[in-house]
């Protein structure tokens, strides 16, 4: 089975986020940048079912050179091949999708993996478009997977409950916590990940169907207002929850 | 300044970590540093009880009331001013651990002192001298404090900025803030020479500061600090490594303390078979042959990392053949992996005390690092001889274990109890001390005479007596 697996670098989780001087896009300085989570677990997915069927794991990025880092991680975790699609810092998740479809039609996957959102912009998009784009099922937010047969039957969160949804190979599956406990990258795996060679390929522009338009960061939440006994007359509470709060 | 009469509204602030439980009569929790002065300034001329409360994450009962008002600081929440430059910041005392850290990610500073319980609060730290696994390499809590802002039980303030104000010898004579003139002696006493959180830190010419620290709220209330920053390293790499034998851990961990720069840790993170055992409960992926398990962190640069990877494989293919084995973490988030592997433990050990129904015995004691090996050995073979269920982690690095011996029934706590005060007194007669970190309070009294002559301890008492004549502050802690 020949899986791809889709990696997307992400602001560490306990980076202080600040808002470049432009006024759309993030302030990179002192910024640190890790695997997606949600890729770890579509990484482990990935690398356990080919320890089962046999076959490869592929992980891709599209991104600039910084994004090695990311796969150099993945090549750490035990996938086979790493493809660097080599470009402008990503803004569009059309563009994307486009450069990921081009290299999966080369390619020809019976499986890819994504992650179910990314941290950084979490615009779930990816996997529905590179499933329009590829003409492939696409099973999202995905939390147990079992593939029989060339038959997928995959487990979902759904509001209040689990649905479970089959499709045949080829398909996308993007990847919800859950789905797995990610390994530990190891140290000699490490090592020799340094010196694996990444397949650089070019991205190719796309004109770009979402622009940003500008970015802030959401203001602290409202300071409560202690009401003092003598303040302790329904009307005034319920005027402040109406008029103030906007709660009721 | 909130008061609360009813027990229902404070019933969480009479335990602590340690669930032993106390008593009171009502909560306080002030707004500011006037508000503090009044009500020590009253309870000294009254005479009634006042227990300083911190998050009551501590692990000796010492924020726990045996009567009288709780103070509790959690509306001294405030970052208050971080200076770049001198690399300090200011806070006051219920900023908790884990704030610090959030607040000081991505600046290039960090503040070293890194207790597990991350909602442990710096008044508490301050406390009890807490320390963490980075005590390692950089000490205690006591380092990093460059000045506190106290209330003594009288009311007045005294500001104490390290290297102002040190004995004479073994004599102090200052002036609080508005003038009194306070004077004693101190005991002469040795402390042992590891790391240490039993009764007051004594030294010849010591500094008024140091005394303050790990006095587990006797002497005064901290209201604010300033912390002494570091550099934070350019990168971190940070290790799991499995051991299939008992001597191949033994040889690592006296080997690396020799080894140069490039592979000297920052924390040495012990675990051992019973620990392993736990965790696979959460952790899958340990390898199947694994006796023991370290953590280790290594601090490198972008430049030297692979060097350092490098070095470290070779260095622990000597000692343990599951060196492929070795889990590695290169970014926060892969730390954070590993950290949790460490954190999952003493939630696993409570679940057991909790179904056990029995309460928790924990060894806080720590020796020289010459008879690390010696002493733990000791203490499992009193466990096997006594046939006790346990679990052993802590701070190898520091040669200081967390024995926690889990009991199902009455007399098993019994004999449980005998083997600690053995293990208390083989680490003392080894030159160690029967408190490392979580200090005295009111659970581990009688054993701080294992460590002290009640001479010494009364020595403490007149230094108690000096700042608190009436004892309103903190009754029951450490005496
Ligand atoms: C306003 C804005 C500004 C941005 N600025 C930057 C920036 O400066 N630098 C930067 O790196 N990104 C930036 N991005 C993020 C980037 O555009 C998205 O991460 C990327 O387009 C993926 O699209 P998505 O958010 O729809 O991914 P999602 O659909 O939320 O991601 C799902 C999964 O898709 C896969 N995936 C996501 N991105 C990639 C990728 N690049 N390569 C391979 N697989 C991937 C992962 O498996 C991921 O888990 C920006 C996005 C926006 C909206
Ligand atoms: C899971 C777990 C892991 C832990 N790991 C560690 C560890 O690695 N290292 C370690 O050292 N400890 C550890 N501890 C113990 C505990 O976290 C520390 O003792 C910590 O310093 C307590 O802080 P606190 O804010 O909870 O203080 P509290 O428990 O509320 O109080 C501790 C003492 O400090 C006094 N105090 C609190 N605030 C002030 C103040 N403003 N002025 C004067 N006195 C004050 C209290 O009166 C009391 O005597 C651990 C505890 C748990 C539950």
């Amino acid at each position: 089975m020949n899986i791809l697996v889709c990696v997307s670098r992400v602001p560490d989780t306990a980076t202080r986020i600040i808002v470049g001087s432009d006024g759309k896009s993030i302030d990179k300085n002192g910024v640190k940048y890790i695997v997606n989570p949600y890729d770890e677990f579509a990484l482990e997915e990935g690398l356990r079912l080919r320890e089962k069927n046999g076959g490869s794991v592929t992980a891709i990025t599209v991104g600039t050179d910084a994004a090695t880092d990311v796969l150099r991680t993945a090549l750490a975790m035990g996938v086979d091949k790493a493809i660097l699609v080599k470009g402008d810092e990503p803004t569009d998740s059309y563009y994307v999708a486009y450069n990921i479809a081009k290299i999966a039609k080369e390619i020809n996957p019976d499986l890819i993996i994504l992650g179910r959102q990314s941290i950084d912009f979490d615009s779930f998009q990816l996997p529905s478009m590179l499933a329009e784009m590829l003409g492939m099922p696409s099973v999202s937010v995905v939390s147990a997977l079992k593939i029989e047969n060339g038959q997928v039957s995959a487990e979902r969160d759904v509001e209040g409950g689990k649905e479970t949804v089959a499709c045949s190979l080829p398909c996308i599956i993007s990847a919800q916590k859950g789905l797995n406990e990610p390994r530990y990258p190891k140290l000699p795996d490490i090592m020799k990940a340094k010196s694996k060679p990444i397949d650089t390929r070019e991205a190719e522009k796309t004109e770009p169907k979402t622009s940003i338009i500008g970015m802030e960061i959401p203001s602290k939440a409202r300071a409560g207002k202690v009401l003092e006994a003598s303040d302790a007359n329904i009307d005034e509470i319920v005027r402040l929850l109406k008029e103030e709060a906007k709660v009721i | 300044m909130i008061v609360k009469h009813n027990k229902n509204e404070f019933e969480d602030y009479l335990v602590d970590a340690s669930s032993y439980e106390g008593f009171a009569d009502e909560l306080i929790i002030p707004e500011n540093v006037d508000e503090i002065k009044q009500i020590l300034k009253e309870a000294t001329v009254k005479s009634h009880k006042i227990t300083i409360s911190g998050a009551g994450t501590g692990l000796t009962g010492s924020r726990v009331p045996l009567g009288g008002k709780i103070l509790s600081m959690e509306r001294f929440n405030r970052i208050l001013n971080f200076d770049r430059e001198r690399k300090t910041l200011k806070v006051e005392s219920f900023v908790r651990i884990e704030e610090i850290a959030n607040y000081l990610a991505g600046s290039g500073l960090f503040y070293p002192p890194n207790p597990t319980e991350k909602l442990s609060t710096i008044g508490g730290n301050i406390g009890n001298n807490a320390s963490g696994a980075r005590t390692y390499k950089y000490g205690s809590t006591r380092k990093y404090i460059n000045k506190i802002d106290v209330v003594l039980p009288t009311g007045e303030s005294l500001t104490i900025k390290r290297g102002e104000i040190f004995a004479n010898g073994y004599n102090f004579e200052f002036c609080t803030n508005g003038g009194t003139l306070i004077s004693f002696e101190l005991p002469k006493v040795q402390m042992p020479k590891v790391k240490h959180a039993a009764g007051y830190y004594i030294e010849q010419n010591m500094d008024l500061i140091d005394l303050f620290i790990g006095a587990e709220g006797t002497l005064g209330v901290v209201t604010g600090a300033e912390l002494q920053l570091l550099d934070s390293p350019e990168e971190v790499l940070g290790a799991i490594v499995f051991f299939d034998s008992h001597d191949g851990m033994f040889d690592f961990l006296s080997e690396i303390k020799k080894t140069d720069e490039i592979i000297s840790p920052r924390l040495i993170e012990f675990f051992d078979d019973n620990s392993i055992m736990l965790l696979r409960g959460t952790i899958p992926h340990i390898p199947k042959t694994t006796v023991y398990a370290l953590w280790i962190e290594i601090e490198t640069s972008k430049e030297k990392s692979d060097e350092t990877l490098t070095n470290l494989y070779l260095f622990t293919s000597q000692f343990t053949s599951l060196v492929d084995d070795t889990w590695v973490a290169l970014n926060e988030a892969e730390h954070k992996r590993l950290a949790h592997f460490r954190h999952e433990l003493p939630l696993a050990v409570y679940e057991k005390i909790h179904q056990y129904k029995q309460q928790k015995l924990g060894t806080d004691s720590a020796v020289p690092n010459e008879f690390v090996k010696e002493y733990y050995e000791y203490m499992v073979n009193l466990f096997k001889q006594e046939q006790l269920e346990y679990v052993i982690w802590g701070h190898i690095g520091n040669s200081h274990f967390h024995a926690n011996i889990l009991t199902k029934n009455e007399d098993e706590f019994r004999r449980a109890k005998d083997v600690y005060v053995d293990i208390l007194r083989r680490a003392v007669s080894l030159g160690g001390t029967i408190s490392a970190e979580h200090g005295i309070g009111k659970l581990k009294k009688e054993y701080l005479k294992i460590l002290y002559s009640e001479e010494i301890i009364d020595g403490f008492r007149k230094i108690k007596e000096a700042f608190d004549s009436k004892n309103v502050l903190n009754d029951g802690n450490i005496f």
